[in-house]
């Protein structure tokens, strides 16, 4: 497959490879960072990564415009509680009939999620606009709306909630074995974390390829960089892990 | 007979759902062997991840060597010196590059000296008969192989309560009679070992002290002997 010149290649002029490095990096950012203010600032970091790539407001919005509205439908059935006694309730919306309310509880697993998927579908967002129909199908695929857009939303939630729980999973077992005790001890676990969900987001794609070609995908997801001219500025990379990695581990000690 | 653990009526709900812990009460005695029975969904990991201070409960109370634990961030986070949890899944629990790496993760954050790091996470790799998989991935290890892996990590630690999720999940015959023979050699180390399981037969005959849950309640505690088992899970089917 050959790389021609495109109208739409990157501005940020970053390498398939590179690109591939922010998503994921972007995407463990936002599953990690989900409280404010954190969350919000990086909101507008990966917004202004889409900028810099020159993507149009109309563009990102049109993006976004789907998977949002699945998330909002979540989102009701997350903020509302069946019940009206909870002690920390907020709101109370009916007694009667459905006994509904809103609790503090609730409130922040709603704001827990909404941040979480607005991130991610950013970050996902950057990798998808910045790739060139030329490169892969992804773009070709966006741009079938809306079946085939919604199908990769729904995958890409599924994978989203997959390392999602791995993250949980391995916080959890690194805690019981004392790694957050102090400032030195989380700064090392975090570290350890990020880099296990790195190399098991690449095993979870790798099987889930697997199991879209069982079921007869012919497309490509896959990225690779054989033609591709650009050369890797590893720099760039390493500059952006290891910001990233110094956000990220300030703080996951400290909430 | 002393108890170590101490929960009373401790009642904790999952989030929007119903299942949970109902008003349990149970005592873990010390240095003692004790069999946590019932059938899926109890609620014996519940019981557990409240043991270890993960899940924080409704109400009730919970004492630690006659010390009250508050589930504070701060007791959380250190109660991993006294307890240690396996969990059911060893795929959950293992996260480092290598195995020795992912056996000396606790002991490290214990503040151990290197030199004595090696020195206990080598005896333990001995006990559990991994030495050889030292400089393998954790993920390239079979099922059975993880589990061990799992184990040694929380053992090295030397914990005086050691939790195990259901340590004959998914394991062949072979792999059972090995976890058997583990649990045998570890009871003379003066630690207290709590364990779940659906094998009846082998918590009769290794366990002191019994605990049976139902529907997150307990519905019978004591010496093993003196439980009647059988019953007791037939009769609440
Ligand atoms: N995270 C969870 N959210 C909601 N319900 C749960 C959760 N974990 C377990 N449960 C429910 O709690 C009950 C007890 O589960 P568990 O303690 O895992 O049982 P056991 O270990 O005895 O098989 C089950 O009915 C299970 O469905
Ligand atoms: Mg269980």
């Amino acid at each position: 497959m050959n790389v021609e010149s495109d109208n739409r290649k990157s501005s940020l002029k970053l390498s398939i490879v590179e690109r591939f490095t922010f998503t994921v990096g972007l995407l463990t950012m936002s599953l990690v960072m989900t409280e404010t203010p954190i969350a919000p600032i990086l909101s507008i970091v990966l917004i202004l990564f889409l900028k810099a790539e020159r993507i149009g407001w109309l563009q990102i919005l049109r993006f976004l415009l789907i998977p949002l509205v699945f998330i909002a439908v979540g989102l009701i059935s997350i903020v509302l509680v069946l019940g009206v006694d909870e002690p920390d309730t907020v709101f109370v919306i009916s007694k009667k009939y459905i006994p509904l309310s809103i609790t503090l509880e609730s409130l922040r697993m709603g704001e827990v999620v909404l941040w979480r998927s607005f991130n991610a579908l950013l970050s996902l967002y950057f990798l998808i606009a910045t790739t060139t129909p030329k490169e892969k199908n992804l773009l070709a695929i966006k741009l079938h709306l809306p079946q085939e857009m919604v199908e990769l939303g729904i995958l890409s939630y599924r994978y989203i909630q997959v390392l999602q729980k791995k993250k949980e999973e391995i916080r959890l077992a690194q805690q019981l074995r004392l790694g957050y005790t102090s400032y030195r001890k989380s700064f090392r676990s975090t570290a350890l974390l990020l880099s296990t969900v790195f190399i098991y987001s690449a095993y979870a794609f790798r099987l889930n390829h697997q199991a879209l070609l069982t079921r007869g995908y012919n497309g490509q997801l896959y990225f690779n960089s054989e033609n591709n001219a650009t050369v890797e500025r590893w720099w760039l990379i390493v500059l952006f892990i290891l910001l990233g990695a110094t956000l990220i581990l300030t703080y996951n000690y400290y909430f | 007979m002393e108890s170590i653990l101490e929960l009373k009526n401790v009642c904790f709900t999952y989030p929007r759902s119903s299942k949970g812990l109902y008003n349990v009460s149970v005592c873990i005695p010390e240095k003692q062997r004790i069999a946590v029975l019932g059938l899926n969904g109890a609620g014996k990991s519940t019981l557990f991840l409240t043991l270890c201070g993960v899940l924080k409960p409704k109400s009730g109370e919970y004492y630690i060597d006659g010390k009250q634990f508050k589930f504070t961030k701060k007791e959380r986070l250190l109660l991993g010196k006294q307890i240690g949890y396996v969990f059911q899944d060893p795929e959950v629990q293992l996260f480092a590059v290598t195995v020795y790496d992912d056996i000396a993760f606790g002991l490290q954050n214990m503040g151990v000296t290197e030199s004595e790091v090696k020195q206990r996470v080598e005896k333990y790799m001995q006990f559990l008969n991994i030495t050889h998989l030292k400089d393998n991935a954790p993920h390239e290890l079979s099922y059975g192989q993880k589990k061990l892996v799992a184990i040694a990590g929380v053992l090295v630690m030397e914990p005086k309560v050691v939790i195990l999720d259901e340590p004959f999940a998914w394991l062949d015959v072979v792999q059972e009679e090995n976890m058997k023979s583990m649990l045998e050699k570890l009871s003379p180390q003066g630690m207290t070992i709590v364990m779940s399981t659906h094998n009846l037969d082998f918590a009769k005959e290794w366990a002191d002290y019994g605990i049976v849950l139902n529907e997150g309640e307990c519905v019978e505690e004591g010496e093993m002997k003196q439980l009647n088992i059988e019953e007791l899970i037939h009769a609440n089917h």
